[in-house]
C-alpha cells in the first residue's frame, strides 16, 4: 500500500516540477520576444530619424547605419529603396551563446525586423529595416531555466523528503496494528504501542481494547474450566480428590513403569454412621475434615502424592515411593490418635497400607490395601502389606537394560496400531506404540513391561528413534498417516531435534503423513525446547501434537506456545462423559478451549459406544480407544 | 463606425452622414480630387486648437471620429484624419506619407514642429502637401515655410502581429500605434 502511495507522490512532484518549469520557460519566452520586437521598432525609428538626417548622401547613409549595427546588438540591418532592391544589406553572426544549440533550436524567439521610412526631405529614399540577435535572450532564458529548475527540483527533493519521513511515521504503526491483528489470528493477545498520530491512534486503541477483552474472556473461560475440573475431581467436604480422580490418577501411576512403585496407605473412620448419629452432621464433617488435614500435609509435603476420598469414611493416601509404607502409616495412625478433633469426639481412624505396587490394575492394589485395612480393623488399627517390586531389584534391572539394547539394537521392534477417527470415520492417524520383543523369539511386550527401565537406563532417544523409523517405513509402505509417541526425556536432549529431522529430511514424502506427539506434562523449562523442536519438525512437514492433556485447563494455551497441531484429551476426562454431567461439562470447556486455541481435540481411551457419540455432539474433531475401531 | 460615433456623441453622429457621402464620391474620383476633397473636409470642419485645450492633457492623438466629435483638433489630428481618409477612398498607402516638418508660422515668424501629410504620385516626384495652416493643397516646392524632418506611415506597422488583436500589448506601445488602433475600430478600413 504504501508502495503505491509513495509511487503516486512522487509522480505529483514530477509533474508539478516539469509543469512549473514548462510554464515558467513559456511566459518568460514570451516577455523576452516582446522586448525583442520593441528593441526591433525602437533601433529601426531611432536609426530611419538619423539617415533621413543625412541629405541622401549614400556614404554618410552607409556610416551612420554602420555604426549603429556594430555598436549595437543586430543580426541584419537592410535598407530597401522603393524600388523594393537592398541599398544597404550588413549582417552579423551571432556570438555563440551559453545556452545549449538544442535549448535554442526546441525554445525559437521568433520576432520580425523592426521597420521604418528613410526620406531626404520630402523625398522618399526607401524603408530601413533591422532585426536584433536573439543570443542574448537565449542566454537569459536558458539561465532562468536552469535557476528555476534547480530551485524546484530543490523544492520538489524537499517535499519529496516531508512525504516520505511523513509516510514512514504512518507505516510504523500501521505495520503494528497488522502484526496485532495477524496475532490475534493466531490467538496470541498482544498490545501495540500507541502512535502519535490521532486516527491511528484510536485505531490501535481500539484493536488494544479488543484484545484485551478477547483476554479476559479466555481467562475467565480457563476459570471456568479449572472450577469445573474441581468439581468433577473435588470432594467438596473435605477438598480431596474424589474417588473417580484418585483412582485414575492411582491406576495412571501404577501403569507408569518408570516410578519406582507406589505406596498406597487407605484409612477409615470407624463407625462414621454411629458417629454422625451421636454427634451430628457438622462435627463430622470436622472430624473428617481433620483427617483431610493430616493426608494433606503430605500432599503438599511430597511432590506426586496423592490423596482422596474414596467414600463417606475411606480415605486414601498414594505416596510415590517404595519402602516408606509401613513407617508413613505408623505416622498417620499415631498423628490422628493425637488429633484433638478426632479425640473430642471420640472418632478412631483405622490404617491399612500396602508398599512396592507396580504393574497392578488400580482395582488389585486396592484391594490389597484394603486387606491391610481388614486387617488392621480386627487388628490394632494399623497393618502393612509388604511386597517386592520389580524395580527395586538392582540386579534385575541391568539385565533388563542389556535385554533392551539387545533387542532394538537386533531391531526386535514392531510397532502396535490404534486407529484415531475423525466423527465420519475418516481415519486422522494410527497411533503407533513401539512393542519390544525382549527375548528373541519372545512375545513383544508393550510399553508398560519395559519403558520405566528404558527411561532410567537413558536409553529413550534410542527407543523413540526406532518407532520413529518404523513409522516411517509402514507410512512409505500403505500411506496411511501415523503418530509415533516422542519422549520428553529424548526430546528435552540437546541434538536430539536434529537427528528427528535428519530422518525426516531422509523421508518427506512420509513425513508429511507423520505426527510427533509428547505427554503434556512438560515443566516451563522444558516448553521451549519442545517449542523449537516442534518448529524444526515443521520445517520439514510433521505435525506436532500433545497427548494425555487436560488436568490443568489454566496451562493448555502453553501448548500452543510450544507449537503442537492437536490436543490428545487424556481419559480420565472424557469416562462417563455421557452419564457424569461434571464430566460433561469440562469435557465441553476443553472443547471450547482448544478450539479456542485453534488447535484440533482429540479423545484418548474411549470405551464406551455411548460416551463416544457424546463427545461427537461436543465437538471434538476425533478419538481413540477400544470403543473406536476401524471400519472393516 | 455609426455605432462609434454613437459612443462619441450627437456631433460625431451627425458628421458621420457627410464623411460617408465625401469617401463614396471620393472613391469614384482621380487621385488629385480626392485630395481636394478631402482636405477642404477637415479642415473646414475642424478648428485647429493645441491638445492642451482640446483633450487637457499634453499632445493626445485622436481618431479621425474622435476630431469631428470634438469639431477641433492638433496637427497631427488633421493629418491622421486625412491619412485614414484617403487610404479608405482609395489611394494607395505607399503614396503617403505622414511628416514631421518644421514650420515657420506666417503670423509669428517663429519655427514650431508640425505635421502634415504628403502625397508623392510617384517615386523622387515632389509630393503634394496636406496641411491645416495653409487650406489649399499646394506642391512640397511651393511651402519653404516647411522643412521636412522625418516620414512615415502604416506601411509594415501591423508586419508580425496580424490583425493587430485589440489584446496585443505591442500595439498599445506608441501613440502612433495607439491612435491607428483606435482609427481602425472606428471601421476606416
Amino acid at each position: 500500500m504504501t508502495r503505491r502511495v509513495e509511487l503516486l507522490i512522487a509522480f505529483v512532484l514530477l509533474l508539478a516540477l516539469l509543469g512549473s518549469l514548462g510554464i515558467h520557460t513559456m511566459t518568460a519566452r514570451q516577455a523576452l520576444q516582446l522586448q525583442l520586437e520593441l528593441h526591433n521598432r525602437d533601433a529601426a525609428s531611432a536609426l530611419a530619424l538619423s539617415l533621413s538626417q543625412q541629405r541622401g548622401d549614400p556614404v554618410s547613409l552607409r556610416t551612420v547605419a554602420a555604426a549603429q549595427f556594430d555598436l549595437g546588438h543586430y543580426r541584419s540591418l537592410r535598407l530597401l529603396g522603393d524600388d523594393g532592391r537592398a541599398m544597404l544589406e550588413l549582417r552579423q553572426q551571432p556570438p555563440a551563446g551559453r545556452a545549449p544549440a538544442w535549448f535554442v533550436r526546441s525554445l525559437p524567439l521568433s520576432t520580425h525586423p523592426g521597420s521604418a521610412l528613410v526620406s531626404d526631405g520630402w523625398r522618399s529614399i526607401g524603408r530601413l529595416e533591422i532585426e536584433s540577435h536573439t543570443a542574448w535572450a537565449h542566454d537569459v532564458l536558458w539561465d532562468a531555466c536552469v535557476r528555476t529548475a534547480l530551485l524546484l527540483t530543490a523544492l520538489v527533493l524537499a517535499a519529496g523528503g516531508l512525504a516520505a519521513w511523513l509516510l514512514r511515521l504512518w507505516r510504523r504503526p500501521l505495520l503494528a496494528t497488522v502484526a496485532q491483528a495477524q496475532a490475534l489470528e493466531q490467538g496470541r493477545f498482544v498490545e501495540a504501542e500507541l502512535p502519535r498520530l490521532p486516527e491511528l491512534r484510536q485505531l490501535t486503541q481500539s484493536m488494544n481494547t479488543t484484545v484485551r477483552r478477547l483476554r479476559e474472556v479466555f481467562g475467565a473461560q480457563a476459570e471456568q474450566v479449572t472450577l469445573l475440573q474441581r468439581q468433577a475431581q473435588v470432594d467438596p467436604v473435605t477438598g480431596l480428590s474424589s474417588r473417580r480422580h484418585f483412582v485414575g490418577q492411582l491406576q495412571q501411576r501404577l501403569g507408569d513403569a518408570a516410578a519406582p512403585g507406589v505406596a498406597l496407605i487407605l484409612l477409615r473412620v470407624a463407625q462414621l454412621e454411629a458417629l454422625n448419629a451421636r454427634l451430628g452432621h457438622e462435627a463430622t464433617d470436622r472430624v473428617l475434615g481433620a483427617v483431610a488435614d493430616v493426608l494433606q500435609t503430605y500432599v503438599e509435603r511430597v511432590p506426586d502424592t496423592l490423596a482422596g476420598r474414596l467414600n463417606g469414611s475411606d480415605f486414601g493416601l498414594c505416596l510415590p515411593v517404595s519402602g516408606l509404607a509401613a513407617e508413613t502409616a505408623a505416622s498417620i495412625h499415631a498423628t490422628l490418635a493425637a488429633a484433638p478433633a478426632l479425640r473430642v469426639a471420640g472418632a478412631e481412624v483405622l490404617v491399612g497400607a500396602t508398599d512396592s505396587l507396580s504393574g497392578v490394575a488400580a482395582g488389585a492394589a486396592l484391594a490389597e490395601a484394603d486387606a491391610a485395612l481388614a486387617r488392621a480393623e480386627a487388628g490394632e488399627g494399623l497393618a502393612v502389606d509388604g511386597r517386592a517390586g520389580l524395580a527395586a531389584d538392582p540386579a534385575g534391572a541391568r539385565v533388563w537394560r542389556a535385554q533392551i539394547a539387545e533387542a532394538l539394537a537386533a531391531r526386535r521392534t514392531r510397532l502396535g496400531e490404534f486407529p484415531v477417527l475423525a466423527p465420519d470415520g475418516g481415519l486422522i492417524h494410527l497411533e503407533c506404540p513401539l512393542r519390544v520383543q525382549l527375548e528373541a523369539g519372545g512375545e513383544f511386550q508393550p510399553a508398560a513391561r519395559w519403558l520405566a527401565l528404558a527411561r532410567r537406563s537413558r536409553l529413550m532417544p534410542e527407543v523413540d528413534l526406532a518407532a520413529l523409523d518404523l513409522a516411517l517405513q509402514a507410512i512409505a509402505a500403505d500411506g496411511r498417516p501415523r503418530a509415533v509417541h516422542v519422549s520428553l526425556a529424548s526430546a528435552t536432549l540437546p541434538g536430539f531435534a536434529a537427528e528427528v529431522a535428519r530422518c525426516l529430511q531422509a523421508a518427506p514424502d512420509a513425513t508429511r503423513l507423520l505426527s510427533l506427539e509428547w505427554a503434556d506434562a512438560a515443566r516451563p523449562a522444558d516448553l521451549r525446547a519442545l517449542a523449537e523442536a516442534a518448529a524444526l519438525w515443521h520445517r520439514h512437514g510433521a505435525r506436532v501434537g500433545a497427548e494425555h492433556a487436560g488436568a490443568a485447563a489454566q496451562q493448555l494455551p502453553r501448548l500452543q506456545d510450544a507449537g503442537v497441531d492437536y490436543v490428545k484429551v487424556d481419559a480420565r476426562h472424557v469416562r462417563d462423559v455421557a452419564s457424569d454431567e461434571a464430566v460433561h461439562a469440562y469435557a465441553r470447556s476443553l472443547v471450547a478451549l482448544i478450539h479456542g486455541l485453534g488447535l484440533v481435540a482429540l479423545a484418548e481411551g474411549v470405551e464406551d459406544a455411548g460416551d463416544l457419540a457424546a463427545l461427537w455432539a461436543l465437538g471434538f474433531d476425533g478419538a481413540t480407544g477400544p470403543a473406536v475401531r476401524l471400519p472393516d | 463606425m455609426q455605432v462609434t460615433a454613437q459612443r462619441l456623441g450627437p456631433a460625431a453622429v451627425a458628421a458621420v452622414p457627410p464623411l460617408q457621402a465625401l469617401l463614396a464620391s471620393a472613391r469614384a474620383a482621380e487621385d488629385g480630387e480626392r485630395l481636394q476633397r478631402i482636405n477642404r473636409f477637415f479642415n473646414e470642419r475642424i478648428v485647429f486648437r493645441s491638445d492642451l485645450g482640446v483633450w487637457g492633457e499634453e499632445d493626445r492623438w485622436a481618431s479621425p471620429l474622435e476630431a469631428l466629435a470634438r469639431g477641433e483638433g492638433d496637427c497631427e489630428d488633421y493629418a491622421i484624419a486625412k491619412y485614414a481618409s484617403l487610404l479608405a477612398a482609395g489611394v494607395p498607402r505607399r503614396r503617403l506619407r505622414l511628416v514631421y516638418v518644421r514650420a515657420m508660422l506666417p503670423e509669428t515668424g517663429i519655427p514650431q514642429p508640425h505635421m502634415v501629410l504628403a502625397y508623392h504620385a510617384e517615386v523622387g516626384a515632389d509630393p503634394l502637401i496636406l496641411d491645416n495652416l495653409r487650406p489649399e493643397v499646394l506642391p512640397a516646392s511651393q511651402r519653404p515655410d516647411l522643412t521636412p524632418v522625418f516620414s512615415f506611415n502604416d506601411e509594415g506597422l501591423w508586419q508580425g502581429t496580424g490583425d493587430a488583436p485589440a489584446g496585443d500589448p505591442l500595439v498599445r506601445l506608441s501613440r502612433w500605434r495607439e491612435v491607428w488602433r483606435r482609427t481602425q475600430e472606428e471601421g476606416w478600413r
